[in-house]
């Protein structure tokens, strides 16, 4: 058995070498060559679940950035009784039993959105937001999501509980919905 | 100086010999060359209907250039042993031609998580062991192994070669079975007869599916340009299938076509090119412009006949640029070039040519001063047709998005946008005294088709009968369009205007 070992030993060790690059290869891919769709550091404690917003998922697309594969996030949001939805800035938080992932949301502007609500006289012609996630950065799992509006002061955030879910397998990243809105 | 005796036998002796050293590297490069050529065959005999035989040249150019290249580097590396080079090259390339299918496979699975850095080295290692463990057959069986493997990739190939061989003889044929044209023998070029302008974007939406399902309130502004400009508009109009040759052969021809007819499809092709419309209006003076876009997605489709052609024409043999076309990609996206997709589809010309073809068209479809009037003028723009690769502002998206359904809409954006600058233009330059005829249609609705491609997204919970929801709408001034109904079937579109025109008396279907 030795002496086979000592025969072998540079094919072996190629072998051992190919199975360690593809156990580990993923976790590098995301430390050294993936730049966006990263999650980010959020310190602040969640409050409860609040009623006071409208919003909707729209959908989930993958998309191509810089080379990289990751999906972009649709949707809308924003809190009904604020009259001025630019002091508060969104993220996009990911939640298991086991671990949350926050990610930072852009706005985006939402005409559909202000016409499909007609007798609001609040301006929510930028409520859309999207958010850039890529799958190596979660791990494979059902997460709720959530929207958080946190106002620029940093003193109050509002957390929205959606009903759509966010299913990371092995290779994909899938939006479960219901398609139920508040 | 004559030579001697036996300074021509060591002459003869010494090209003999190199002779067979020559064959002793050749002959076995047969079998790599065979396999590396062997997918092109295979999937052009399955698509040969559609496409063009300069396609298949260039892949087995290609890809027998892929199998003697890596021939030879086995060649060098194994010291000449050229049966058992020849031999790893094959193995080398089972793996690299079902990479892509292997992919494809443990992706559906779902199960691991499967990336091209991960999945391509570890593949070429075993695809490198596994050759040179051919390598190390002994000689009588290794010449064996050539020998069998040869025979069954020639058998095969030469199986595909029968299929492909019966397609290419019915391309170069024509058939048509057009019924004569029923001129009214009493009719008389008109100079003052008005332009024709039939123009035809490819699965552009009716408007009733663009407001209920993709709740897209724009399309009421197109609608209410058109109507500005003393359009009919048809909200309800359907055309009875989804298939663009189909249509176009029925409308072209105003006659039914049936679907399963025998060698239905290139009926329908040698219709289109040569269609009872077009002879028409020759007839009657007309001077016949086409600009079509048709070889964008259909290959060997023929061209019309028309006095003047402004058409898609995809780049030739010669140009390297082009030398993943659609046939191409789909090679290609099974071996593992794959892994390198990113370079030939960013790349590829022929997206950047349809977006010529459809800018040039919007402007030049109203300059045509060098075309005598009165004209008919035949636009078939593939527009929104996928691939979308336009946002609603004409700039491109991202190739992995050209069969995501859910990029439909920026495309379709843009088409109401060409759509209007071709109305506004060819208003523009009309002789008031004499103005033209105008039709926008399209084949067909949104079909939300889904393709092969694991990029390819569709859409949700979307209407069987919201695909043949089509564009109608008609400019043609002096005509009561009231008398036209909101359901009007497309395949009266040229009898209408013919017995507006004309005094046709052709019977409305």
């Amino acid at each position: 058995m030795l002496n086979m070992l000592k025969k072998y030993r540079f094919h072996i060790l190629i072998w051992l070498f190919m199975f360690g690059y593809l156990t580990f290869a993923p976790d590098l891919y995301v430390r050294f060559v993936l730049k966006d769709g990263k999650p980010i550091q959020f310190h602040e404690k969640l409050p409860a679940a609040t009623d006071m917003s409208s919003f909707w998922i729209d959908r989930i697309d993958p998309v191509v950035s810089q080379g990289q594969v990751l999906y972009n996030l649709w949707g809308w949001a924003f809190l009904r009784e604020e009259p001025d939805q630019s002091q508060y800035e969104r993220f996009i938080v990911l939640r298991s039993d086991s671990q949350d992932y926050y990610f930072l949301a852009q706005t985006n502007e939402r005409l559909d959105v202000e016409e499909a609500f007609p007798e609001l006289t609040i301006d929510v012609s930028n409520s859309g937001f999207s958010t850039l996630i890529a799958k190596d950065t979660i791990r494979p799992g059902s997460y709720h999501i959530g929207i958080i509006f946190r106002h620029q002061s940093g003193n109050i955030i509002y957390l929205v509980a959606t009903e759509p879910m966010l299913v990371r397998t092995a290779n994909q990243l899938q939006l479960i919905s219901d398609n139920s809105q508040p | 100086m004559k030579k001697t005796f036996s300074q021509r036998l060591s002459l003869e002796a010494l090209l003999n010999i190199t002779l067979n050293r020559i064959l002793y590297f050749l002959k076995p490069v047969a079998l790599p060359l065979l396999l590396a050529v062997l997918p092109s065959f295979f999937h052009y005999g399955n698509n040969a209907a559609i496409l063009l035989l300069s396609s298949l040249i260039r892949m087995i150019m290609f890809y027998g250039g892929v199998g003697i290249v890596l021939y030879i580097i086995i060649l060098i590396l194994n010291r000449g042993h050229s049966t058992q080079a020849a031999n790893a090259a094959f193995v080398f390339l089972v793996f690299f031609n079902i990479y892509g299918v292997i992919y494809d496979s443990i992706f559906k699975l779902d199960i691991v998580q499967v990336e091209h850095y991960t999945l391509l080295p570890f593949l070429m290692l075993l695809a490198g062991y596994t050759s040179w463990f051919i390598t190390r057959v002994k000689d009588s069986h290794s010449i064996q192994l050539w020998n069998n493997a040869v025979v069954i990739l020639g058998v095969l190939i030469i199986f595909n070669v029968i299929k492909i061989i019966p397609a290419e003889i019915r391309k170069g044929e024509k058939t048509t079975t057009n019924e004569s044209i029923l001129v009214d023998a009493n009719l008389s070029a008109d100079p003052e007869y008005p332009d024709i302008y039939y123009i035809v974007f490819d699965e552009f939406s009716g408007f009733e599916p663009m407001r209920k399902y993709w709740h897209n309130q724009d399309v009421d502004d197109f609608v209410q340009f058109l109507k500005s400009k003393d359009f009919f508009v048809a909200e309800q109009s359907h055309g009875s299938s989804i298939d663009t040759r189909h249509q176009l052969a029925t409308r072209l021809n105003y006659q039914e076509y049936r679907l399963d007819a025998p060698d239905a499809q290139k009926v329908w092709f040698d219709d289109i090119a040569d269609n009872r419309a077009m002879r028409y209006l020759k007839s009657q003076g007309y001077t016949t412009v086409v600009f079509d876009e048709m070889q964008f997605a259909y290959q060997s489709a023929p061209p019309k006949n028309a006095d003047y052609s402004f058409n898609y024409i995809q780049g030739d043999v010669a140009n390297l640029g082009v030398f993943f076309d659609e046939f191409g990609v789909m090679i290609a996206d099974n071996t593992m070039l794959r892994s390198l997709s990113g370079l030939y589809k960013l790349n590829d010309p022929t997206i950047e040519q349809h977006r010529n073809m459809v800018l040039f068209t919007a402007g030049k479809v109203a300059d045509l001063d060098e075309v005598p009037s009165p004209k008919f003028v035949y636009v078939h723009l593939m527009l929104p047709h996928f691939p979308f690769m336009f946002d609603e502002d004409g700039n491109f998206v991202d190739p992995m998005f050209y069969q995501n359904w859910n990029y439909y809409l920026g495309n379709y954006k843009f088409a109401t946008g060409i759509a209007e600058k071709m109305v506004d233009n060819i208003l523009a330059q009309a002789d008031p005294a004499r103005p033209p005829i105008i039709i926008l249609q399209s084949d067909h609705g949104a079909r939300n088709l889904e393709t092969e491609s694991l990029n390819s997204v569709i859409l949700e919970n979307f209407p069987e009968e919201y695909k043949t929801s089509i564009l109608f709408a008609l400019y043609m001034p002096g005509y009561d369009t009231s008398t036209i109904p909101q359901d009007v079937n497309p395949i009266n579109t040229f009898p209408i205007i013919f017995n507006h025109l004309f005094d046709a008396n052709i019977p409305l279907k």
